[in-house]
């Protein structure tokens, strides 16, 4: 039968009249039913963000503290002691780089206490969460990052080759590491590799200054611009089905 | 309230972890019975929202949960199997820290995590680190978190494993007065448990559906199958390979009152008795045990 003749044998049956009373009592259901649904409480950014700042940021924000108290120390000392002057250039580096790595204890933290199942199930999603730890994180690392910027004290290219890629490579790459190792080793090959990079860095900052300065800006950028989008892919993929397959033991 | 499963199958490469599962849950407690690897955690775990169905669909009030996002789990209390907690965490820290996660207020927060706290005892180790706690008291922290945002599903995994007998009765007894005009679902291997509390409970073998409905309708499987029989002790081994054994226990005269499920009476002078959940269990998963045993 084709849907022509479908529609008019269907045309041609005597439909019932509506009953205003059935009408009438499936609204009042309706109504019922939506007036005795819990109503959402919205959630706004600043509040996810604020509640993430105790638990998470704190921590790291403590730790990234210490961290600047270290290096005013260090440098305070070397400007008073003669003949002890550091290389800034190398400093600011490996300061910058040491900032990344304050935030490694809290990378993969769910998983390795086994928290991810229920932080998952909780009401705000899995990506809302990690983008607004990530802010809240994300409020040291720039303080951080913008006192190694002042310690390099140069110009711009200065603090991007010296501050802004030693920090988003070790960030990249630790975060990479914590994603992809085992549960129990990831912290100590994450912390043995931004070891490694710390020291080239300190080693081309401190020897080859100048010829990393002689860089051109866009291909400082354009590894500031790779960083990043490693960053962005290593967040997508924390929050993914397969990751959280891998953290629950599915498949290994 | 309903919620209702559809189809529900999860796939991890060639595997087929849950295959085609469908049933309705009502209001009331649920219980989800099945031998390890049965599919339980994956199936509560697709409706907690936690994996994605690879087909199949879970429908709350005839809406798709994974399209009602934060509404859905808003309404959803879970407590995993496995339960963790960040090591520097307090009781009240962590239930500070999910009431956070809840989306929760503050104030509301704080007035119910004093609330379930009371329900649960839990009121002198407040302030204590969960690590320093016993594995019945992490549990209780566990479900107090489960239960935090007053939910309308709760989806609980294992969760007596770990309590006294005490904790256990007063748990169930928790249960069954909060699952009133709400859907509970508690899987366990302590099959009592769900004799006592689940008003239907759902069995599951190698990822099926093989039973659902009341423990009266799920026991008519092994109604005739299950014996008593009294053995001289030295017969023991004999009758414990002859016999699928539910229990034994010592009598005088050095003999043991032997509980079996078979399809016949297969010891001298057995009996028949009333059956209960546990001899459908191992009625059931009688092939899985027998692997555990090799």
């Amino acid at each position: 039968m084709k849907s022509r003749d479908i529609k008019s044998a269907l045309r041609s049956m005597p439909a019932p009249a509506v009953d205003a009373g059935h009408v009438a009592s499936t609204l009042a259901l309706c109504r019922a039913g939506y007036c005795a649904r819990r109503p959402l409480r919205p959630l706004t950014v600043r509040e996810l963000i604020g509640r993430q700042l105790r638990f998470t940021a704190l921590p790291v924000w403590l730790l990234q503290g210490a961290l600047l108290s270290v290096i005013c120390l260090v440098m305070g000392v070397s400007r008073t002691v003669d003949g002890a002057a550091l290389p800034i250039p190398a400093c600011a580096s490996l300061s910058a780089e040491l900032a990344a790595l304050t935030a490694l204890p809290f990378y993969g933290r769910a998983r390795r206490y086994g928290m991810s199942e229920v932080e998952a199930a909780a009401r705000v999603s899995r990506t809302r969460l990690a983008l607004s730890r990530m802010a809240a994180v994300g409020v040291g690392d720039v303080v951080c990052v913008s006192a190694a910027a002042l310690l390099c004290g140069g110009g711009w290219l200065d603090v991007l080759v010296l501050v802004a890629v030693p920090f988003l490579l070790t960030s990249a790459a630790a975060l990479a590491v914590s994603l992809l190792a085992e549960r129990d080793s990831s912290p100590f090959i994450a912390v043995g590799l931004s070891a490694a990079l710390a020291a080239l860095y300190w080693t081309l900052a401190q020897r080859f200054a100048q010829g990393l300065l002689r860089v051109s800006p866009s291909a400082a950028l354009a590894v500031c611009a790779a960083a990043v989008l490693a960053l962005a892919w290593e967040y997508r993929f924390s929050t993914s089905e397969k990751h959280i397959e891998k953290e629950l033991g599915y498949g290994t | 309230m309903e919620l209702e499963i559809q189809n529900l199958t999860k796939r991890f490469g060639a595997q087929t972890a849950v295959d085609g599962v469908s049933f309705t849950l009502t209001s009331g407690v649920w219980g989800l019975l099945g031998a390890n690897g049965a599919g339980k955690t994956t199936l509560m775990r697709m409706l907690a929202g936690i994996l994605t169905p690879t087909s199949g669909r879970v429908l709350c009030g005839g809406a798709d949960t994974r399209e009602m996002g934060e509404a859905w789990r808003d309404i959803l209390g879970y407590l995993p199997q496995n339960f963790g907690y960040y090591p520097e965490f307090t009781v009240a820290d962590y239930l500070d820290y999910m009431a956070a996660l809840k989306g929760l207020e503050r104030r509301a927060a704080r007035e119910r995590i004093g609330e379930l706290c009371a329900t649960l005892s839990l009121e002198r180790v407040y302030k204590s680190k969960i690590r320093n706690l016993s594995g019945g008291t992490q549990r209780r922290v566990g479900i107090a978190q489960a239960l935090l945002n007053d939910p309308q599903v709760l989806i609980l995994d294992e969760p007596t494993s770990g309590l006294d007998p005490g904790e256990r009765v007063r748990f169930r007894n928790l249960l069954s007065e909060f699952a009133r005009g709400r859907i509970v679902l508690i899987s366990t291997h302590i099959v009592s448990d769900v004799e006592y509390i689940a008003a239907k409970s759902a069995v599951m073998r190698g990822g099926r559906l093989i039973g659902l409905g009341t423990t009266a309708e799920l026991l008519r499987a092994v109604e005739g199958k299950v014996f008593t029989a009294l053995v001289p002790e030295s017969e023991l081994p004999r009758a414990e390979q002859e016999v699928r054994v539910v229990s034994l226990k010592g009598m005088d005269g050095a003999q043991v009152l032997v509980r079996y499920v078979a399809d016949a009476p297969l010891l001298r002078g057995s009996e028949f008795a009333e059956p209960r959940l546990e001899d459908l269990y191992l009625w059931l998963f009688k092939d899985e045990r027998r692997h555990e045993d090799v």
